[in-house]
């Protein structure tokens, strides 16, 4: 009786896991906090889910609520979860739960209580998911420097970024290794230092990306001045809500841009940007973001010729030294202002993805990147940064992602001469499209 | 049969003394690395029980040919050296020290290798062993356009050709001077006398009374037709449409790797001259990866910047530059290894300008790719060369004393302006607030050294060369050095 309810409410739902992800959607996409913790209080509250549902449901809304700042709500359902008698929830979900309340219970300023749930999630983490177990060393490390325990901090600091280089959580890395250097000083804080700066020389915006990775307020005013200095025709669309209008810009927008008007799409797509800023919704600003960076590099393929390179050829001779003059000239001259817009683009993306906490999110916005840095001649750096998101979308499990990561590799080897290496990633994918 | 079977110290012994030498050969000729490894394993079980000179000699030099094949050519070397020392003839020796030469030609060991073509030229001349003179003089003659002195390699590939004519018959040898001669005229823009060349070796090729296998003769009219295209292009005469095509095998053996590896770079290089950028990078990446493997720093070298042109041409730069700064390691590596001061000085003459290109790519990238560390590394290379050069001009690796014309006032002002400049250079770079004073102090006394120089040269000029970066020909160098060692 109860599975035939249930499967009434939620056809093919198991676990409650479409709704979680849809009012996980609500709030992080959109901000409409309220209406997501409504629709999971149908299963945190419902007496007719199982226990375990219950629990996943409760923790999601905890988080909900964290977002919302409002930690009392947020702390009781973390204690709802894990009030349940032992053995109704699994490990991780214990976990997340205690790990949930320690984060609540140090924004109170709770911070010996913070620490004592710390430890238990770390226990329950330790050896079965090494990227909570880097994220609450980390957790840690703050709380002993918040206390003035350098000692501890340190040591924690230390386990942190250990975890950190194997995840390849480069942001991480640079954020365990500032603040490493900055309580040890001397000539710790001057190896950190350089080694912070190698890095993030060598990986450009995968050193600023990773589950630890924090907005770059900085980064975000630079692209928001780069975009919206453009000037574009106004529409004359004026009609309905802001939120209709925002919507009908980015389907404008991406309608024009797919049928190859990329330059009459910016100015929707400007439109649109501007509207979401102004709703606060950084999922869909994200996703205008994002159709405006491929447009922009439309338009910079299209300045810069289609067949450039091949008629570049045919017209130069002389040294090589002033050859790469004129290749950088030319790239300068004729694509970079356009390649760079599409690369603010989606930096400023990458950057919202921070916000709304989405890691695979995040890889895809550097797939983005590696895509202007392809058209550049960054031909390493794109390669780096794709197979930076292949591994984190592999890690979320999105394969659909991966298979695109594994093709844009597959175009990188084969333009660097390497057709064994192309060959390899054209394999994988073939096998993450039969997976798929 | 019984001496097959391994593992009896007979059987061993029988196989080193009736069989190893050839079994060793077949295995390389089918590519079998590992049987070869085989069979010179049981040969040094062997030498354990049959301990006599002419087994080591053996067994050293089909060791260095195992190692040639590994791409190990600086341990070839040294088995070669072996090979020679317990050589039960003259001929045997003289075949061993022409592999360790050829050998370190290969691994970039110029110096060494000079020295060591120099040896097997003296010592063919006294044993009358002409075709082995001609064979060492075509050597020096590879050495000396590895350090960019052409006019000293054709002036080599004359005595190699004076020498081949005391053979009495027309062989192999010839056909090696005329190739080489053809392509080092065709570089220094000769195409007439390159042409000349090419005609020779057609002429020796077809003629019934040279001292050619079959195998030989058609490598070589591989050789002759691909040069010819380049020279047709070179001329303007013709563009180059096709990849060369592939180096006809021995016998149906598969070419050694070195071999491999040299046909390769040269089909990307003619697939870059070709306009067919596609095809000279999947080429010229191919051979990179086995080149990396395989202890070649010149055809790395030549592959890398051959590659890093075709990734500008394509206008992806940073690959460009990774790709060259590759090459600058395989040229500094060479350079390292080009012998006395002099010589690495002559060396670097004619390839400033690969520091050059780094610099621009440096700065572009910088410029594209919005990263401050290009410009900090365009500035680490522009100081790499010129403290290149400035380490060479000051001598600090090596005394060269000025000749004995030049007065004791004279040597004494050079040798006070030198020793300022060069503790003003140290100080000039060294992190620290003297830094800048230092780099300006350091152009002056540069400049008071320059002034000295300039006196010298009056009495001196080849000695002012030598310094300045600007050397002449190698027997003025060797001249020159043996009056300062004196």
């Amino acid at each position: 009786m109860i599975g035939r309810e249930r499967r009434e409410a939620f056809p093919s739902d198991p676990n409650g896991f479409r709704v979680r992800r849809a009012a996980d959607e609500m709030s992080r996409s959109r901000n409409r906090h309220e209406e997501a913790a409504r629709l999971l209080g149908l299963l945190a509250d419902g007496a007719l889910v199982s226990s375990e549902e219950r629990a996943l449901a409760k923790i999601a809304r905890g988080e909900v609520y964290e977002r919302a700042d409002a930690l009392d709500a947020a702390g009781q359902d973390y204690e709802g979860v894990l009030a349940l008698p032992e053995g109704t929830s699994d490990r991780a979900v214990r976990a997340a739960a205690l790990e949930g309340l320690a984060r609540c219970r140090r924004a109170r300023g709770a911070t010996d209580e913070a620490r004592t749930l710390f430890l238990q999630a770390l226990e329950l983490r330790q050896g079965e998911d090494s990227r909570a177990e880097e994220r609450i060393q980390r957790a840690l490390g703050a709380l002993a420097e918040e206390t003035g325990d350098p000692d501890e901090a340190r040591r924690r600091y230390s386990a942190s970024l250990a975890l950190a280089r194997v995840n390849e959580d480069w942001a991480g890395v640079l954020h365990d290794l500032e603040h490493d250097g900055a309580i040890a000083g001397g000539d710790e804080l001057v190896r950190t230092e350089a080694e912070r700066r190698d890095l993030a020389d060598e990986l450009g915006e995968v050193a600023h990306a990773g589950a630890a990775a924090t907005l770059r307020a900085d980064v975000v005013a630079a692209a928001r001045d780069a975009i919206l200095d453009t000037k574009h025709p106004s529409s004359d669309d004026a009609g309905g809500d802001l939120v209709d209008r925002a919507e009908r810009a980015f389907q404008d927008a991406t309608a024009l841009r797919k049928s190859n008007r990329s330059v009459d799409s910016l100015a929707r797509y400007r439109e649109a940007i501007l509207a979401f800023m102004e709703l606060d919704q950084p999922g869909p600003l994200s996703a205008s973001l994002t159709g405006a960076g491929l447009a922009y590099l439309d338009e910079a393929r299209a300045a810069l010729g289609q067949d450039v390179t091949s008629s570049w050829v045919a017209m130069m001779t002389g040294p090589l030294e002033s050859l790469v003059g004129r290749a950088q000239d030319l790239l300068v001259r004729q694509a970079r202002a356009l390649a760079d817009r599409a690369r603010w683009c989606h930096v400023w993306a990458l950057e919202l993805h921070k916000l709304m906490g989405s890691l695979g999110g995040q890889a895809s916005r550097i797939a983005n990147v590696a895509l202007v840095e392809e058209f550049m001649g960054n031909l390493d750096t794109a390669r780096r940064y794709d197979t930076w998101a292949l591994a984190v979308h592999r890690q979320e499990g999105d394969l659909a992602a991966a298979a695109i990561d594994l093709r844009m590799l597959a175009i990188i080897d084969r333009r660097l001469g390497d057709d064994a290496g192309a060959d390899e990633w054209e394999r994988q994918r073939e096998e993450a499209d039969r997976g798929l | 049969m019984a001496f097959e079977r391994s593992g009896d110290a007979g059987s061993d012994v029988q196989f080193l003394r009736e069989r190893f030498a050839d079994a060793v050969e077949e295995a390389l000729a089918t590519g079998d690395v590992a049987q070869a490894e085989r069979h010179l394993a049981r040969a040094e079980r062997a030498l354990e029980h049959f301990d006599l000179p002419v087994a080591h000699a053996v067994y050293a030099f089909r060791r260095a040919e195992v190692e040639l094949y590994k791409g190990r050519p600086d341990q070839a070397a040294e088995y070669y050296d072996m090979a020679a020392a317990d050589a039960p003839s003259e001929g045997r020796r003289t075949v061993a020290l022409q592999g360790a030469a050829m050998a370190r030609l290969q691994a970039g060991l110029l110096g060494e290798a000079e020295q060591g073509f120099h040896s097997l030229v003296e010592r063919s001349a006294r044993f009358g062993d002409a075709e082995a003179e001609a064979r060492g003089h075509v050597g020096l003659a590879r050495v000396a356009q590895a350090k960019g002195s052409r006019a000293e390699a054709l002036t080599q590939l004359e005595a190699a050709s004076s020498a081949a004519a005391r053979i009495g018959a027309r062989t192999e040898v010839d056909a090696e001077i005329a190739t080489e001669e053809g392509m080092m005229r065709a570089q220094l823009g000769d195409h007439e006398g390159a042409g000349a060349a090419y005609d020779r070796l057609e002429n020796l090729l077809v003629a019934r009374d040279v001292e050619l296998s079959a195998d030989v003769r058609n490598r070589a009219k591989a050789a002759l037709d691909a040069n010819r295209a380049v020279l047709r292009a070179r001329t303007g005469e013709a563009q180059l449409e096709t990849e060369p095509s592939p180096r006809p095998s021995l016998a149906g053996a598969p070419l050694a790797p070195q071999e491999e590896l040299a046909d390769l770079v040269a089909a990307g290089s003619l697939a870059l001259a070709n306009g067919d950028l596609d095809a000279a990078k999947r080429t010229l990446f191919a051979a990179r990866r086995r080149l990396r493997e395989q202890h070649h720093p010149a055809l790395l070298f030549e592959a890398s910047v051959g590659l890093a042109a075709t990734h500008v041409l394509q206008l992806q730069l940073e690959p460009a530059h990774r790709i060259w700064a590759e090459g600058l390691e395989a040229l500094e590596h060479l350079r390292g290894a080009a012998g006395d001061e002099a010589s690495r000085i002559s060396f670097l003459r004619d390839k400033q300008a690969v520091y050059s290109v780094m610099v621009r790519l440096c700065l572009a990238l910088d410029e594209l790719a919005q990263r401050h560390r290009g410009r900090r590394q365009a500035l680490e290379y522009t100081e790499q060369a010129k403290s290149r050069a400035l380490v060479e001009t000051l001598g600090l690796t090596a005394a060269i004393a000025p000749p004995a014309q030049v007065s004791a006032e004279l040597r004494a002002e050079e040798q006070e302006a030198r020793r300022r400049a060069l503790d003003l250079d140290r100080r000039a770079r060294a992190p620290g607030p003297e830094r800048l004073a230092a780099q300006r102090a350091y152009a002056e006394a540069h400049a008071a050294l320059d002034k000295v120089l300039d006196r010298i040269a009056d009495v001196a000029p080849e000695y002012v060369a030598v310094r300045r970066g600007t050397a002449a020909r190698v027997e003025e160098l060797r001249e020159l050095l043996a009056d300062g060692a004196a």
